[in-house]
């Protein structure tokens, strides 16, 4: 009888203190990313089925199963956000950056040079003679063509950093893969349920950043392991990876594409990957275009004036500004024999009137005609394009508040039910150690009973 | 709802950092004194800001030029206003010489007077205003009058000084000197004033040979024409006021159109002061009271503190 105490006892001792552990467990764990709650669950340990009436009572508590209190339906959810919030912030991130390259509100900025340079040609046009005012437009145009050439290298320098960032991405994708695959297995092999716990909280958080980064979702298999997938094909079957990789675009020339295995470009792509690809394919090429007509438009209008027109030596003249069709925004420039040689700005409208300044004149109206499809001058049109710019980063900065509030808003809900409570494990610690206590005394008690039984005698 | 620990601050900390956002962009507002930094900041406001930037610098350039063109409008001016006094000389001393009695000495007198007169007159003729001819019209290689085996010749054009004020709009600033000395013109040999067929040196040369010869009835004659002719003159001379006028006229348009534009700029880019100030204060508090109630929260004790 004694012994029978004394085995409750012990089963009530250890399994309060693993119980007491577990509780340990969580709270050292209150503030670790994408941790969720252990819960125990105890259990009688029933007595013998048939035997002496002492045999069949029961021998205490233990543990029955450490429960994980996670949510898998939140938890897709989070994953789905997350990936959203991912391609936002990364496309927020690299517009950011172009709307920093299209800098207008300061002293470099295009709109106000291309206004001094119309004043340098109205200049001309009431002094036509005067060559101080020949060179501060030859400056001034120069300055125009500089920015222009200025800002289109940037943004190919940016689209080609985005080549880049892709790598990194992918890389740092692969290893995450690679990482739920090998948390799969690990636990196919767990022989309890805490540790099984405690490597699907990590592999949760793998899969997070993973979605975060390539649009990723998971299903679950039937064995506790995960596959996880990219618009319906496999990048992780429990223990197989299949790699995400670059490689040039042929219909996209120096620019790198993303593949999962053999497939180019797989559909469901989502998160930063695409957010970059984009913003790369989408919203700057728009904007490399739309600096290369204004560049060659803008040439063209002036030109065609110029070439009208007389210089100081009589002669017609010829082409102001020079650049290559379909590039001028990154080869613009000003007419380097008339760069060399302001007397050849052809501002007469006459062969023989040196002091006539009409073609400059009007030349500098060019700030006011409507060159642009006939319905906006260069201001009007690069204007525009400005406000292009800050109306998509304005609006990708919306959508990264807007989801970073869902996300937020899913991950509160998530840890209502998954998160630690400190209060909570507090009061669990206490039931726990009453418990524990009272199988302490109850082990004193069963030790003194033995005494009194080998007292006898 | 359940609160857990982890949610409990992460919500104290995203408050703050909300405020903190705010307070952001306020202090750049309060800093720079614009409301629009950057493109996204305002994108609608971003290309107002832009446009009118570009009106104040096109007004501010018309100004210029304008103010430029007036110079030249008013040289032109006082130089037609010199011609007066020659021309009524030449025409008194002619006068003069048809007085009775007068002897050769008094004719070779009023002969020279009239040589004076338009010598004069020639150097009014080639005046200059920054290193430009005022009445050459747009040939500035040489002087416009210039004397070839003692006739006097014009070597301006026949192009009169205009600027542009607008898209296919000129306004007119001089006249040439083919027009106000009634040169013929190379192409067409037609004058300014058709029924005087010779230019005012030919006339006032003519003169002053009459009036050496005691020739009264040509004496007569080119006092007419130089009559004629001075009556011309002054009507250039309106005519270059007339100019200067518009040109007046647009310099106070152009000065308007300026203060419209910058009274624009300043109502989409300008950040109001007072309102932004009331706001930053407002957010202020909001940050304070966050920052205020993180720290008195993060206070409360948990069950384990009370426990020991």
């Amino acid at each position: 009888m004694p012994r029978g105490v004394m085995e409750v006892a012990r089963n009530t001792l250890l399994a309060q203190r693993a119980a007491m552990q577990i509780v340990g467990h969580n709270i050292a764990n209150v503030n670790t990313e994408g941790y969720v709650r252990q819960a125990v669950v105890m259990e009688p340990i029933p007595g013998a089925v048939r035997g002496a009436y002492a045999a069949t009572i029961g021998c205490g508590a233990r543990i029955g199963a450490v429960k994980r209190l996670g949510n898998t339906f939140v938890t897709a959810q989070i994953h789905r956000y997350e990936a959203s919030l991912g391609r936002e912030k990364a496309m927020e991130n690299m517009l950011s950056q172009v709307e920093a390259i299209f800098s207008e509100f300061g002293e470099s900025g295009l709109t106000d040079n291309l206004n001094e340079m119309f004043s340098a040609f109205e200049q001309i046009g009431m002094e036509p003679t005067n060559l101080a005012a020949r060179q501060e437009t030859v400056m001034r145009a120069g300055i125009v063509a500089d920015i222009v050439r200025g800002r289109q290298e940037d943004l190919s320098s940016l689209r080609a950093e985005i080549n880049l960032r892709l790598e990194d991405t992918v890389e740092e994708a692969n290893a995450l893969a690679q990482r739920i695959a090998d948390l799969n297995v690990k636990m196919g092999e767990a022989s309890t349920d805490a540790i099984r716990n405690d490597l699907q909280n990590m592999r949760d958080v793998a899969m997070s950043e993973l979605a975060e980064l390539t649009g990723a979702y998971f299903i679950e298999r039937s064995d506790m392991q995960i596959d996880v997938l990219i618009g319906g094909r496999r990048i992780v079957q429990a223990n197989e990876v299949t790699q995400l990789r670059l490689e040039l675009d042929p219909d996209n020339p120096g620019m790198q594409r993303v593949c999962l295995g053999d497939v180019a470009e797989p559909n469901g792509l989502g998160g930063a990957l695409m957010g970059l690809i984009e913003v790369r394919d989408g919203q700057m090429v728009e904007y490399s275009e739309r600096l290369d007509t204004f560049a060659e438009t803008l040439a063209e209008a002036v030109n065609a004036l110029h070439r009208s027109g007389y210089d100081l030596n009589g002669d017609a003249g010829e082409d102001f500004f020079v650049y290559v069709a379909g590039a001028g925004g990154s080869t613009l420039e000003v007419n380097a024999q008339i760069a060399a040689d302001p007397a050849l700005i052809a501002a007469a409208k006459s062969t023989d009137a040196v002091g006539d300044g009409a073609n400059a004149s009007e030349i500098a109206q060019l700030r006011n005609t409507k060159v642009f499809a006939g319905t906006q001058n260069p201001t009007e049109y690069y204007a525009d394009l400005i406000g292009q710019i800050g109306s998509d980063t304005r609006s990708s900065a919306d959508m990264v508040l807007v989801r970073t509030s869902v996300v937020e808003s899913l991950q509160a809900n998530y840890e209502a039910t998954s998160g630690v409570s400190l209060d909570e494990e507090a009061a669990d610690l206490i039931r726990y150690q009453q418990v524990y206590n009272a199988a302490a005394q109850l082990m004193q008690t069963s030790v003194a009973m033995m005494d009194a039984l080998f007292a006898i005698g | 709802m359940r609160i857990s620990t982890k949610s409990y601050m992460d919500m104290l900390q995203q408050g703050i950092r909300r405020s903190e956002r705010q307070l952001a962009r306020l202090t750049e507002q309060l800093t720079s004194g614009k409301r629009i930094n950057r493109p996204s900041d305002d994108p609608v406001g971003a290309s107002q800001v832009l446009r009118a930037h570009a009106a104040v610098k096109a007004t501010t350039s018309s100004q210029q030029v304008l103010t430029q063109a007036q110079q030249m409008n008013v040289a032109l001016d006082s130089a037609l206003a010199e011609l007066t006094a020659p021309l009524q000389t030449a025409y008194n001393a002619a006068l003069k010489a048809t007085a009775t009695g007068l002897g050769d000495s008094g004719r070779t007198a009023c002969a020279e007077e009239v040589r004076s007169a338009m010598e004069r007159i020639i150097r009014v003729g080639n005046y200059e205003s920054n290193g430009v001819y005022l009445l050459a019209g747009t040939d500035n290689r040489e002087t416009p009058l210039s004397e070839v085996g003692g006739i006097i010749e014009y070597r301006g054009n026949t192009q009169v000084v205009e600027i542009a004020i607008a898209p296919s709009r000129n306004c007119q600033i001089t006249v040439t000197g083919q027009d106000v000395f009634n040169f013929a013109d190379a192409v067409t040999g037609e004058r300014a004033v058709s029924e005087v067929d010779a230019n005012l040196f030919e006339v006032m040369k003519d003169l002053a040979q009459a009036i050496e010869m005691g020739d009264e009835d040509s004496i007569r004659e080119h006092m007419g024409q130089l009559q004629t002719l001075q009556e011309h003159v002054l009507t250039q001379r309106g005519k270059v006021g007339a100019y200067g006028l518009r040109l007046e006229q647009n310099l106070e348009l152009a000065k308007d159109a300026e203060t419209q534009s910058r009274i624009v700029l300043a109502e989409v880019e300008d950040v109001d002061i007072v309102q932004a100030m009331i706001e930053a204060e407002r957010q202020k508090m909001a940050y304070q009271s966050a920052l205020a109630a993180t720290a008195q929260l993060a206070q409360i004790p948990t069950l384990f503190e009370l426990m020991r």
